[in-house]
């Protein structure tokens, strides 16, 4: 059985630099570098079961957080921030899905906040440790599966009914996101470093997404998107990144 | 000296002297919650993330009467802040609790199992409760924010100015200012939580008691003891005596200790707390923590048979006495009040020791005292063995 | 000439580089002391007395093979950072079927696992020499619910222990039948 991937390097050419002196032009290279999404999809090869009408897509509780990344590079969570991208990113969800003839559901606890109801927490608890595994043993290469190798056959089998039935859905997404930007002293850091000849890291952004069959429990679709830039707190930039994010969604 | 090297060293120190800048801090009031766009939110947003995984882990303890319990101790103790704390019992070896910026506080069992009374449970969680009032992670982080950003420039500066050993020596003494500032946050923790305490009317001797049994065990412990320049805490020495100076000042009649109902309550749970402490193969320590648990004198029988399991084990693969663990748990039977796995713990070192009618008798007295034995198979196997 | 060695250095370092190797389905050596009929295809690990197999990842479902433990040998390898003077429950030679119990949940639950049960400790057969089984209950430390079936004896003093766990909604099931089966195919070397 084989496996589609997908991985994908999208680069905007560098900004042009003044040449004249040679310390602004190590600055340049280090402020200004090409900024890169790199995403790597799998995809899973069974065939799709036709659904009628539109299909029903149950979003998960997102995980983002948006941090400042101290000059030591500790990262400091940030509430605000968090609070932007969170909503960026629904609404991003909420307009790429609408494009592909699919209705966003999104997971309610009985509680009404983000917390998972006790009768879904063995679902919600196996598929984190469905993506953990799915991140290991296909993203690091000396982690490979040897039986895996051209494969891609996760499930979270039974589990998966009875988030089927609860939201009388036809697929569960799942979306992580974690977002940090430089604190004034980490940018600090980053232009004397440069002068130094070293260069060190800016904030970065990285996300994973997962998109589960519901009928069946299979992982139908797995992406992991990582990028210097962006900047899930403006609304276009992070359309841009959940767009990334569902590269190739079988939906 | 390269002059562009001067002024980046010049400027590194400018930095490294903004980072030092303490904002004041006052406490958090009832109800309080930090608004959005503060240092403090981030925390308050990241705690709560961290707070559903510890409610949904499989170490939280759910007895929905021992949650009502500890509860009510703790309302009775801080009314103010009754609905701003969610208390968590987790299932753990040790002394140890545990207080988040948002208001979720963790009680280990370890240390259920070792508070004797409400009077010093009322101490730990007037402890912990300050951790919150005073808003001391927000204060840590802050100052562990500051101290490592002023350390990483310092490093830079060194280093640019050619000084790069003086890097690791700057390192060193940024993580004891770090933990030397824990400490003070963990002093002044055990000054308001005594303070609750007292004025609840509870005996104040209780609090510096908790430090007598945790300064014996500690001393009977095999683990290696740390060093006191990166201890996050002070000393159980130091906090015992600081302690006992503030029960000794406070003017009070006040006796209450509430050893009865804490008994009580906790009753049920305290063999299998036993068990946890038993995995951690630290006899030392757990002799010291049975030796306490006898003296106050709840159900001896079920403590010698877990004083009879831990000659057992200790002579697995120490010094010990596999004679010492019969006396124990043949006392235990004598005492009642053990579980019906103290037949079995007999049965089995007769078995090994080739005595087969001492065997046969406790094996058979097991299978019939435990109904739910999850081993009856292979205890009538050894009984179908012997003749 | 220099390529192709350059090229199979290479290669090697590659190899040694990637934690598992693949266990086909046929008749595998476990030691020196039986072997096993795999029945499928696995992905295994081995580490000192111990060997790993899994098909889908160690965080879903996991085989170990504990070959032969002797006096003071811990279950799990000791967590990275641990002092060295920790003292972990050890496995003391020529323990009794019910103390291998005690030793095996101890051991999961220092290794983080939480609300460890054992029952059905029953004897039986390990291949040719009597030995025993069980079965067991658990949670991760992120509350996953697990479920593990052991099968052991204790040849000449030292502990031969297959440990099969995984997590209880589907990954447990979907090959217990094949480790049972496997079990059924255990010959003495």
């Amino acid at each position: 059985m084989s496996i589609r991937i997908y991985p994908k390097i999208e680069c905007r050419a560098p900004t042009p630099a003044s040449r004249a002196v040679r310390l602004i032009a190590t600055i340049g290279l280090v402020l200004f570098a090409a900024a890169c999404t790199q995403t790597k999809v799998f995809v899973s090869d069974t065939e799709l079961p036709e659904i009628s009408g539109t299909a029903r897509v149950l979003l998960m509780p997102s995980d983002v957080q948006v941090s400042e990344l101290t000059a030591a590079g500790l990262l400091e969570p940030n509430a605000a921030w968090t609070a932007s991208a969170r909503t960026n990113i629904e609404t991003a969800l909420n307009s790429l899905m609408s494009g592909r003839n699919a209705r966003l559901v999104h997971y309610r606890s009985a509680t009404g906040d983000d917390s998972i109801d006790e009768s879904h927490l063995q679902a919600f608890k196996l598929h984190e440790a469905v993506g953990a595994t799915i991140l290991v043993h296909k993203y690091v290469p000396a982690m490979a599966l040897p039986t895996k190798k051209d494969k891609f056959d996760w499930s979270m089998g039974e589990a998966a009914t009875v988030l089927r039935h609860s939201f009388d859905a036809d697929y569960a997404l799942f979306v992580y996101f974690r977002d940090s930007f430089a604190s004034s002293g980490r940018a600090a850091l980053i232009i004397f470093s440069a002068l130094l000849g070293v260069g060190i890291p800016g904030g970065q952004q990285t996300g994973f997404a997962s998109l589960v069959d519901l009928r069946s429990g299979d992982v139908i679709w797995f992406n992991h998107l990582f990028t210097e830039t962006g900047d899930l707190r403006k609304p276009d930039s992070a359309h841009s990144a959940t767009e990334s994010l569902l590269k190739n969604l079988p939906l | 000296m390269n002059p562009w090297r001067g002024l980046l060293a010049l400027t590194m120190v400018a930095l490294l002297a903004a980072g030092c800048v303490a904002q004041p801090v006052v406490d958090i009031k009832p109800g309080e919650q930090p608004p959005l766009d503060t240092d403090e939110a981030g925390f308050w947003m990241q705690m709560n993330r961290i707070e559903q995984r510890v409610r949904t882990s499989g170490r939280v303890v759910r007895d929905p009467e021992l949650n009502a319990y500890l509860r009510e101790i703790f309302c009775d103790l801080s009314p103010n802040y009754c609905g701003d704390i969610r208390l968590y019992i987790v299932r753990s070896p040790g002394f140890n609790a545990a207080m988040m910026a948002n208001g979720t506080m963790q009680l280990w069992t370890g240390m259920l199992l070792r508070v004797q009374n409400e009077a010093q449970l009322a101490a730990v969680l007037g402890h912990e409760l300050t951790h919150y009032l005073r808003r001391h992670t927000l204060q840590k982080w802050r100052d562990i924010r500051a101290k490592t950003d002023a350390l990483v420039f310092f490093q830079f500066a060194t280093t640019v100015v050619g000084l790069g050993i003086v890097g690791i020596v700057a390192q060193v003494a940024t993580l004891g200012s770090i933990q030397a500032f824990n400490r003070d946050q963990e002093r002044e923790s055990d000054r308001v939580g005594f303070e609750m305490m007292a004025e609840a009317g509870y005996e104040p001797e209780a609090a510096p008691r908790i430090w007598d049994a945790l300064v014996a065990e500690k001393e009977a412990s095999y683990r290696p003891k740390g060093s006191i320049f990166f201890a996050s805490h002070p000393t159980s020495e130091e906090r015992r005596e600081t302690l006992a100076e503030m029960a000794a000042a406070y003017q009070t009649t006040a006796a209450e200790l509430g050893r009865k109902r804490f008994v009580e309550m906790t009753a049920g749970f305290r063999g299998g707390w036993l068990r946890d402490e038993l995995r951690q193969r630290d006899f030392g320590a757990m002799q010291v923590v049975l030796d306490n648990l006898k003296q106050a004198g709840a159900n001896l029988g079920e403590l010698y048979y877990y004083q009879g399991e831990l000659h057992r084990l200790r002579a697995e693969t120490e010094e010990g006495d596999s004679d010492q663990a019969v006396t124990a748990y043949e006392k235990a039977i004598g005492l009642g009040g053990a579980p019906p796995e103290v037949y079995r713990a007999l049965g089995l070192i007769h078995w090994s020791a080739k005595r087969e009618s001492e065997a046969k008798l406790a094996f058979e007295a097991y299978l019939s005292a435990a109904a739910e034995a999850p081993d009856r198979a292979m205890i009538e196997h050894y009984l179908g063995q012997m003749q | 000439m220099r390529r192709i060695a350059t090229i199979a250095v290479l290669l090697i370092t590659l190899a040694a580089c990637t934690h598992y190797s693949l266990v086909k389905a046929k008749t595998q050596k476990i030691g020196g002391a039986y072997t096993v009929e795999a029945q499928i295809d696995w992905n295994k690990h081995a580490e000192g007395k111990v060997e790993l197999w899994t098909v889908d990842g160690p965080g879903l479902e996991v085989l170990r093979f504990f070959k032969g433990l002797d006096d003071g040998d811990a279950l799990f390898i000791r967590p990275v950072g641990a002092a060295t003077e920790i003292k972990f429950p050890a496995y003391r030679a020529g323990m009794t079927a019910s103390e291998v119990m005690e030793f095996v949940v101890d051991s999961l639950g220092r290794a983080g696992a939480a609300e460890v049960e054992a029952r059905g400790l029953q004897p039986a057969r390990f291949g040719s020499v009597p030995g025993f089984r069980f079965e067991l209950t658990f949670a991760t430390a992120q509350g996953l619910e697990m479920s593990g079936l052991a099968a052991g004896a204790v040849i000449e003093g030292a502990l031969h222990l297959i440990l099969y766990t995984g997590a209880r909604v589907h990954y447990f099931p979907k090959y217990r039948d094949d480790v049972e089966r496997l079990l059924g195919s255990i010959e003495m070397i």
